[in-house]
C-alpha cells in the first residue's frame, strides 16, 4: 500500500531528505514540498530497505491531497470514505487543510484508515492519525527537524541507521501487549496515538485529540436501533470490500466474525468471491468451532474453507522471511499460517476479520455494568443485579458490592482507568518489577463509568493490535467492527443497552438475530485459544526454548531464562487456566528482534 | 483429546521426570502425614489417596494428601503406565523416575490394593467451554420448581459445612461422608431438579468466597441425605488442564453442562458404591 513519509526543518543535503528524494524517483510517487519540508506518498514499488518492493495492485490507495485554497499543503494516505450520506462512498477529493485541527472536521467528514501530514503556511507541521488507528504514524527528531513515516522500516531507511531497541517498552509489552502509547519499540521514536493530531511549530511539539471517544459517548443516550446498526455495519463492510475480487474472512462462527460474514454476503457482487475460512487445530473441543462456522456459511449459502492447522501451529517456522513489522505483535508467532492464508487468498484479496467486537460492543466482566443500570433506573437497577445472579456464577451480594464500589469511585471522582488496567500479571521471570509503564489513556476516558472507560481503552488497544502485514502482506487486514461509524454507534449506546443479564454485545446480537443461526447470535460462551497455544508449545518446544534461552531479552537481563523455561514447560504441559499471554508476548518479541536483525 | 502424538522430546526439557503441579483449591489447613518412605526397592503401586487419570496417554494424578493435581510428562507417564498397569507389557522401566515419584508420594513400594485402572474420558476431546454452566444441568428441566424453606435451609447448611470441611481437610473431607444411609429413591430427576434449584438459590445469596468443590459437594451430600443415589465426580482434562466437580444421577449431570459426563476423565468419584478411580 502507499506509505506516507516526510520531514520538516531539514536541509536537503541531510540524510533523511536525500534518501526520501531518492525514493521519490519511484514511478507513482507523490511529493508535496515547501521550504525545508517535504511530504511524500510512496507506492509499494518504492525500494525501501528491508521491505519487499512490489508492483502496485488494484485496490491500492492513492494519496489524497490536503489543500489550502489551490495550494497543496500535504497528503493523507490510506482509504477515506464519506461520513454524510453513503458511508460506503470512497472519497479521493482533496481535504481542506482546516479539517486538520484539534477536535476537527476530518473525522466528522471522513472515516476510514488514514494517516496524514500537512504544513500550514506559517510552517506549522500537522500530523494526523485516524480515530481507530488503522494506520500508524511514527516520528523522530532529527538534527533540529522532524522525520515521520507510516512504516517503521521506511523511517529506519530514511534515518540510515536503526535506532536501539527500547528495552523498557519491550518489557512492558510483554505484560501489556499492544496498547495506546506514544512509545515504540525503538529508542527516540514516537508514534501518534489513534485519533490524535500532532502540532509542531518551530521546535515546540504538542498533541491534541483529533477525535474523542469520550465526546462521542457523551452525545449518546438513546437506545440502539438494530436496523440502523445493520445498515451501518453493512455500509462500512461494503466500503472496505470495495471491488476486491476475493474477500477472505477468518470465520470462527462466533458473534463478531459471523456478523461480518453476514455483512459481506449481503452486498457481495457477482464478480466477487467470498472465502470464509476456518483454521482447524486438533487441540480439543474448546477450540473446535467448525460446526459453528459451518452453520453460519450454510445459512448464508456460502462454502466454508476448512484449513487444517496441524502443521501451521504458532511458532512453526515460515518458509519466507519474517516481516520487519512496526512492533512485536503476537501475529509473528503465526507466521507460517499467515503465509499459507495469504497465498490462498491471493494478493488482490481483502482479508477481513471480526476483531474488535468484544471491545467495541463490550464483553461482560464483573459487576461494573450494574452500576450503569443503577444510574439509569435508580433502585430498579437492583432487579438487574438480581437477574444477573440467577446464572449461579456470581452471588447477588458480590454483584452489589461490585456495583457499589463503582458508584463510590465515580462519586469520589476517582479515575476509572490507571493505564495498567489490562496488564497481565507480571511473570516472575520478567524484570524490572511492577508496575510497568502505564499506557497513555484516551482523552476523557478515565472520567467515565468503568464499563465505558474500558470500552474506549479496549478499542484504543486495536490501534496497535490491528494486523497491517501478517494475514495479507499487501495491505492491512480489515476489521469492519472497528469502522469509525460502527464504533461511534456503540459509543453512543447506553451501557445498559450494551450489557445486561441476558448477555453482552447486545446491539450486535439484536442486529443480526434472525439473519444468522442462533449458535452465532445467542451463544453464551466463547471458545478458548489456550489449547492451540499449548499445543504449539509442545509441538514447537525446541523453537520456543531457543527463542528464550538464546534470546535478546535474556541477553539484556530482561528475562531470567531458566524461570521462563520453567514457565514454558508448565504452560505447555497443562495447568494454565487460560492463554499465558506474557510468555507468548515474549516469544513474539524475540521473533520480532530476529526479523530486525541486521 | 486429539492433540497429536507427543514425542518424548516435546517438552522433556529438564530431563525424563516432569511433574507440574496445581492445587485443587485453597491449601487445606490440615495435611495428612506423608506416606512411609519406601524400603529402597522399586515402587510398584500407587500410594494411598492418589487417584489417576489417563488423558491421551498422559497421566494426571490427584493427590488427596496434598490436595494437588500432578501432571506427569510423556515419558514419566509411560514409565508409570508400564509399571503399574500391566507389568508384563513392554514399556520403559526407569528406576530413577519411579523413585522420584515415590519421593513425591505418588508411588509406594507396598502391595497394590487392587488392579491399577486410571480413569479415562468416555468421549476424548475435552469440554467446549471452561465456564461452569449451572443452569444447563437438570435445573433447566424444572424452571418453575420452587424449593420450600426447609430445603433452602438444608442446602445452606450443607454448603456451609462443605465449605468449612474442604478448607480444613481438602478433598479428603468428601470421602469421610458416606452417602445414602436411607433407602435409595429411584432415579427421581424432579426431586434432583428441586434440590439443584434450592442450592442455586442459596448460592445466589451467599457472598462468601467458595472452595471450587464446595457447591457440588454440598449438593451431593444433600442428595444422599434425601436418598438419591447421586455420584460426586471430579473430572479432569489435559491440554489445557481443566478440572470440574459435578454431580450426576445415573449419567445425567445435575448441576453443570451435560457434556461433562463424557468429556472429562472422572479422576475421583464418590457415590453409593464408595470411592472410585
Amino acid at each position: 500500500m502507499t506509505q506516507l513519509a516526510g520531514y520538516v526543518d531539514l536541509h536537503p543535503d541531510q540524510r533523511p531528505a536525500r534518501r526520501l528524494r531518492e525514493l521519490l524517483g519511484t514511478a507513482g510517487s507523490v511529493p508535496v514540498e515547501g521550504d525545508g519540508w517535504l511530504v511524500a506518498g510512496l507506492p509499494p514499488s518504492a525500494p525501501v530497505a528491508g521491505v519487499p518492493a512490489r508492483d502496485p495492485l488494484p485496490g491500492d490507495d492513492a494519496p489524497v491531497p490536503v489543500v489550502a485554497g489551490t495550494a497543496q499543503r500535504g497528503l493523507l494516505v490510506g482509504r477515506l470514505f464519506e461520513r454524510d450520506g453513503d458511508l460506503s462512498r470512497r472519497c479521493a477529493e482533496p481535504v481542506p487543510l482546516e479539517w486538520l485541527a484539534g477536535d476537527g472536521e476530518l473525522p466528522r467528514r471522513r472515516w476510514g484508515r488514514y494517516a496524514g501530514a500537512a504544513v500550514r503556511p506559517d510552517g506549522t507541521l500537522l500530523l494526523a492519525r485516524d480515530p481507530i488507528g488503522h494506520l500508524p504514524c511514527f516520528h523522530v527528531p532529527y538534527a533540529g527537524g522532524l522525520v515521520f513515516a507510516t512504516r517503521m522500516a521506511l523511517l529506519v531507511d530514511l534515518l540510515g541507521e536503526r535506532p536501539d531497541f527500547d528495552w523498557d517498552r519491550l518489557g512492558t509489552f510483554v505484560v501489556q501487549g499492544p496498547g495506546p502509547t506514544t512509545r515504540t519499540a525503538w529508542q527516540g521514536v514516537s508514534q501518534l496515538p489513534p485519533g490524535t493530531l500532532l502540532r509542531r511549530t518551530g521546535r515546540e511539539t504538542s498533541r491534541e485529540p483529533l477525535w474523542s471517544a469520550a465526546t462521542v459517548a457523551a452525545g449518546g443516550g438513546a437506545d440502539p436501533d438494530p436496523d440502523a446498526l445493520r445498515d451501518t455495519l453493512r455500509a462500512c463492510t461494503r466500503a472496505w470490500v470495495g471491488s476486491a475480487p476475493v474477500v477472505a474472512l477468518d470465520l470462527s462462527g462466533g458473534l463478531d466474525s459471523s456478523a461480518v460474514a453476514w455483512a459481506v454476503h449481503a452486498d457481495l457482487r457477482g464478480d466477487q468471491t467470498f472465502q470464509p475460512r476456518y483454521v482447524y487445530f486438533p487441540a480439543g473441543a474448546s477450540l473446535d468451532e467448525r460446526p459453528l462456522a459451518a452453520a453460519v456459511t450454510e445459512r448464508l449459502g456460502s462454502e466454508l474453507l476448512v484449513v487444517d492447522g496441524a502443521d501451521l501451529l504458532p511458532l512453526t517456522p515460515p518458509k519466507g522471511p519474517l516481516p520487519r513489522a512496526d512492533a512485536p505483535q503476537l501475529q509473528f508467532t503465526e507466521a507460517r499460517l499467515n503465509e499459507l492464508l495469504a497465498e490462498q487468498a491471493g494478493p488482490a484479496a481483502e482479508a477481513l476479520g471480526g476483531g474488535g467486537g468484544d471491545q467495541v460492543f463490550v464483553l461482560k466482566g464483573g459487576g461494573d455494568h450494574l452500576a450503569d443500570h443503577l444510574r439509569r433506573r435508580g433502585p430498579l437497577g437492583l432487579v438487574e443485579a438480581w437477574r444477573e445472579s440467577r446464572h449461579g456464577l456470581t452471588p447477588f451480594p458480590q454483584l452489589l458490592a461490585a456495583a457499589g464500589r463503582e458508584l463510590r469511585r465515580a462519586r469520589r471522582r476517582e479515575p476509572a482507568l490507571t493505564g495498567n488496567d489490562f496488564d497481565f500479571p507480571r511473570p516472575a521471570w520478567l524484570s524490572p518489577p511492577d508496575p510497568g509503564t502505564p499506557l497513555e489513556l484516551p482523552a476523557g476516558a478515565a472520567g467515565l463509568s468503568a464499563v465505558r472507560a474500558g470500552q474506549i481503552l479496549g478499542t484504543a488497544y486495536w490501534g496497535d493490535a490491528v494486523d497491517r502485514e501478517h494475514r495479507n502482506p499487501h495491505r492491512p487486514s480489515v476489521y469492519p467492527l472497528l469502522s469509525q461509524p460502527v464504533v461511534e454507534f456503540a459509543l453512543r449506546t447506553p451501557v445498559p443497552a450494551l450489557v445486561d443479564h441476558t448477555g453482552d454485545r447486545l446491539p450486535l446480537r439484536r442486529a443480526v438475530r434472525g439473519l444468522l443461526p442462533e449458535s452465532a447470535t445467542d451463544a453464551a460462551v466463547k471458545g478458548s485459544y489456550a489449547g492451540m497455544y499449548q499445543l504449539a508449545l509442545r509441538h514447537n518446544a525446541a523453537v520456543a526454548r531457543e527463542l528464550i534461552m538464546d534470546g535478546r531479552c535474556a541477553e539484556r537481563g530482561l528475562v531470567d531464562p531458566e524461570s521462563a523455561l520453567a514457565d514454558l514447560v508448565a504452560t505447555g504441559r497443562g495447568f494454565v487456566r487460560g492463554p499465558n499471554w506474557p510468555l507468548y508476548n515474549l516469544l513474539a518479541v524475540e521473533l520480532w528482534c530476529r526479523a530486525w536483525r541486521p | 483429546m486429539g492433540s497429536g502424538p507427543l514425542r518424548q522430546d516435546d517438552l522433556e526439557l529438564d530431563g525424563p521426570l516432569l511433574l507440574v503441579e496445581c492445587p485443587v483449591g485453597p491449601a487445606p489447613a490440615r495435611t495428612p502425614s506423608a506416606p512411609d518412605p519406601h524400603d529402597g526397592s522399586l515402587p510398584a503401586s500407587s500410594a494411598p489417596g492418589v487417584h489417576w487419570a489417563d488423558y491421551d496417554g498422559d497421566l494426571i494424578a490427584l493427590d488427596l494428601r496434598t490436595d494437588r493435581f500432578v501432571a506427569l510428562g510423556a515419558y514419566a507417564s509411560a514409565v508409570v503406565s508400564a509399571t503399574l498397569g500391566t507389568p508384563a507389557a513392554p514399556g520403559p522401566r526407569d528406576g530413577e523416575v519411579l523413585a522420584a515419584l515415590a519421593r513425591r508420594g505418588l508411588l509406594t513400594g507396598g502391595p497394590a490394593a487392587g488392579p491399577w485402572s486410571p480413569a479415562r474420558p468416555a468421549r476424548p476431546g475435552g469440554v467446549t467451554t471452561n465456564a461452569p454452566r449451572p443452569l444447563a444441568g437438570v435445573a433447566r428441566t424444572a424452571p418453575a420448581a420452587r424449593p420450600g424453606l426447609p430445603l433452602l435451609l438444608a442446602a445452606r447448611s450443607h454448603l456451609l459445612t462443605c465449605e468449612r470441611e474442604l478448607r480444613r481437610d481438602g478433598l479428603s473431607a468428601l470421602l469421610a461422608d458416606r452417602p445414602a444411609e436411607r433407602p435409595a429413591r429411584p432415579d427421581d430427576l424432579p426431586v434432583a431438579a428441586r434440590l439443584v434449584r434450592a442450592h442455586l438459590a442459596v448460592r445466589r445469596l451467599w457472598s462468601r468466597p467458595q472452595h471450587p468443590m464446595a457447591a457440588p459437594a454440598a449438593l451431593a451430600r444433600h442428595a444422599w441425605r434425601v436418598g438419591l443415589p447421586v455420584r460426586l465426580v471430579v473430572g479432569v482434562q489435559k491440554h489445557p488442564l481443566h478440572s470440574r466437580a459435578f454431580v450426576e444421577l445415573r449419567g445425567t449431570v445435575l448441576d453443570d453442562d451435560p457434556e461433562l459426563a463424557g468429556a472429562l476423565a472422572p479422576i475421583l468419584v464418590v457415590g453409593p458404591e464408595g470411592e472410585a478411580a
